[in-house]
């Protein structure tokens, strides 16, 4: 059995955990920072100092780490799923290596950037 | 089965045809593929974060043009329509994802409440950290 | 003579030894209030088109034998009510299974499915009879009842989209009956299920469409107990949970 056959059980916890940290904070995320960040709502909560000081604290990096991490998982694994129901096996590969691929680079890029903070 | 019946010859067949209206002709399988493509709009509002992370790190100037960068007109479209896709997906997820709990998990037994509640207890306490987190973010209460 | 209204019938046809591939022909049925789609089946078959090939047996929704497509959704047809339908109905064999003829489905591979999953009580040792019986309490037997209500019908594969592009997949049926097994006080046999309900063609190719849970005639849900096996499998992948009996 191929190496990405036998770890299905740990795609799946990825998913499924991922999908959880998803549901509880991105839609947050996205309205608080990418729809409302620049307004004046949220002027005081985004400050530069603020944000820094947020991200920079060892439960913010942690949060920083996890969210996009485990986002990037789910997102890979649904994905495959995707990519198997438009195109079939033909479009085996591409799901599964492409998909956890660009996870793994994520994950990579995510880790380093919170780190460098 | 018997000896017969398993030497007998098999007619030709014709092949498999696919379930009818999928992925997108009928309502269910299309609500269920929408779902799937959720995991694209996400990803890219997962970037979009990380991206900002590094614009955080990278000083006061900056953080502030990667804020005024999400307000333009094509971003925040973008981050609507990818908040959109986010929301149906936790609407959705919340709720089939109540079946995962509902049985016996190695010693664990079922969980005494009825199906139902246990789609709509996850959605409330998502709704719940959601309005936490933007209070958080917003630092409305220091 | 009770009253009949004529109801156009589009109903795939396949005739290995002259058709190329599956063609629609159109019947128009004198139908009764209270009739449903086996039913008109069985009139065109006796009345109109003796070549009409089809299964069915007790009609009245525990064999399991009648499934096919009505108007594309896969339904047992002795349930499916003609005056629920409203203008041509069409009828096809079962999608996901190749076609023997008209609407017989080649049902081999589900068979197969079924029984690898090994759908039986296995116990390491097994009681002598004077020892007595096997005790389980309402409560234990709550726990699985419902995945035991299976009628093997295949109206969840023909339903389920993974199986339309992985044909390999053991399908919802054999999931649900495994996890039954796996569910049951009385059984030890998990470990001897977890190969086939591992891996890529086990419980990790569904991707919880849900479809197979919302045709299922008798409320098994598949689904659930496909989600649920998933959770156990990955604590006994991961060496959290023991492979063996869960009681």
């Amino acid at each position: 059995m191929k190496l990405i056959h036998k770890l299905e059980p740990l795609w799946w916890i990825l998913f499924g955990a991922g999908a959880f940290v998803l549901c509880f904070v991105l839609p947050a995320l996205i309205l608080g920072v990418l729809v409302l960040g620049d307004s004046s709502l949220m002027a005081d909560g985004l400050s530069y100092e603020r944000a820094l000081r947020l991200a920079s604290n060892p439960i913010g990096k942690l949060f920083l780490i996890v969210v996009p991490t485990l986002g990037f998982w789910h997102c890979a694994h649904h994905f495959r799923h995707l990519m198997l129901d438009f195109f079939g096996h033909a479009a085996a590969p591409i799901g599964a290596y492409g998909g956890y691929g660009l996870a793994l680079l994520g994950t990579i890029v995510t880790v380093s950037t919170v780190l460098a903070l | 089965m018997s000896a017969a019946h398993a030497t007998a010859p098999k007619t030709p067949t014709a092949p498999a045809r696919k379930p009818s209206g999928f992925p997108l002709g009928f309502y269910r399988y299309r609500n269920y593929t929408i779902f799937a493509f959720t995991s694209i709009p996400m990803a890219i509002s997962l970037a979009c974060l990380v991206i900002g992370v590094g614009a955080l790190g990278q000083g006061e100037e900056a953080w502030q043009a990667w804020l005024a960068r999400q307000a333009t007109p094509a971003f925040r479209a973008v981050h609507l329509f990818c908040l959109a896709f986010t929301l149906y997906f936790a609407i959705r997820f919340g709720w089939v994802g109540r079946k995962i709990g509902a049985g016996r998990i190695g010693p664990l037994p079922p969980p005494p409440l009825p199906l139902p509640l246990l789609g709509i207890a996850p959605i409330g306490g998502f709704v719940t950290v959601w309005l936490v987190l933007v209070v958080i973010l917003g630092g409305w209460l220091s | 003579m009770a009253e009949t209204k004529l109801v156009k019938f589009e109903v795939l046809r396949f005739r290995p030894e002259s058709d190329k591939e599956p063609v629609f022909e159109t019947y128009e049925v004198p139908c009764m209030e209270d009739w449903v789609v086996l039913d008109a089946l069985n009139a065109i078959k006796d009345d109109i088109d003796p070549t009409l090939s089809h299964r069915w047996s007790c009609r009245m929704g525990v064999c399991g034998s009648c499934g096919m497509l009505v108007n594309g959704r896969p339904v047992l047809t002795c349930a499916a009510f003609v005056r629920n339908y409203s203008g041509t109905i069409r009828v096809e064999p079962l999608s996901n299974f190749p076609i023997v003829r008209d609407l017989v489905v080649d049902l081999e591979s589900f068979i197969e499915k079924i029984k690898s999953v090994k759908p039986w009580i296995i116990r390491k040792i097994e009681k002598d009879a004077a020892d007595g019986e096997y005790l389980q309490s309402p409560e234990q037997l709550e726990e699985f009842k419902q995945y035991s209500m299976c009628i093997n019908c295949a109206l969840c594969y023909a339903a389920c989209p993974v199986l339309a592009s992985d044909p390999e997949f053991v399908g919802p049926a054999a999931i649900a009956l495994a996890h039954r097994y796996n569910l049951d006080s009385r059984d030890e046999g998990n470990a001897e299920r977890f190969e086939r309900l591992d891996g890529h063609d086990g419980v990790y190719a569904c991707s919880f469409a849900n479809e197979c849970s919302q045709v299922c005639p008798k409320h098994v849900d598949p689904a659930m107990a496909i989600q649920q096996a998933k959770l156990n499998d990955f604590l006994q992948w991961a060496k959290v949970l023991p492979k063996r009996s869960f009681t």
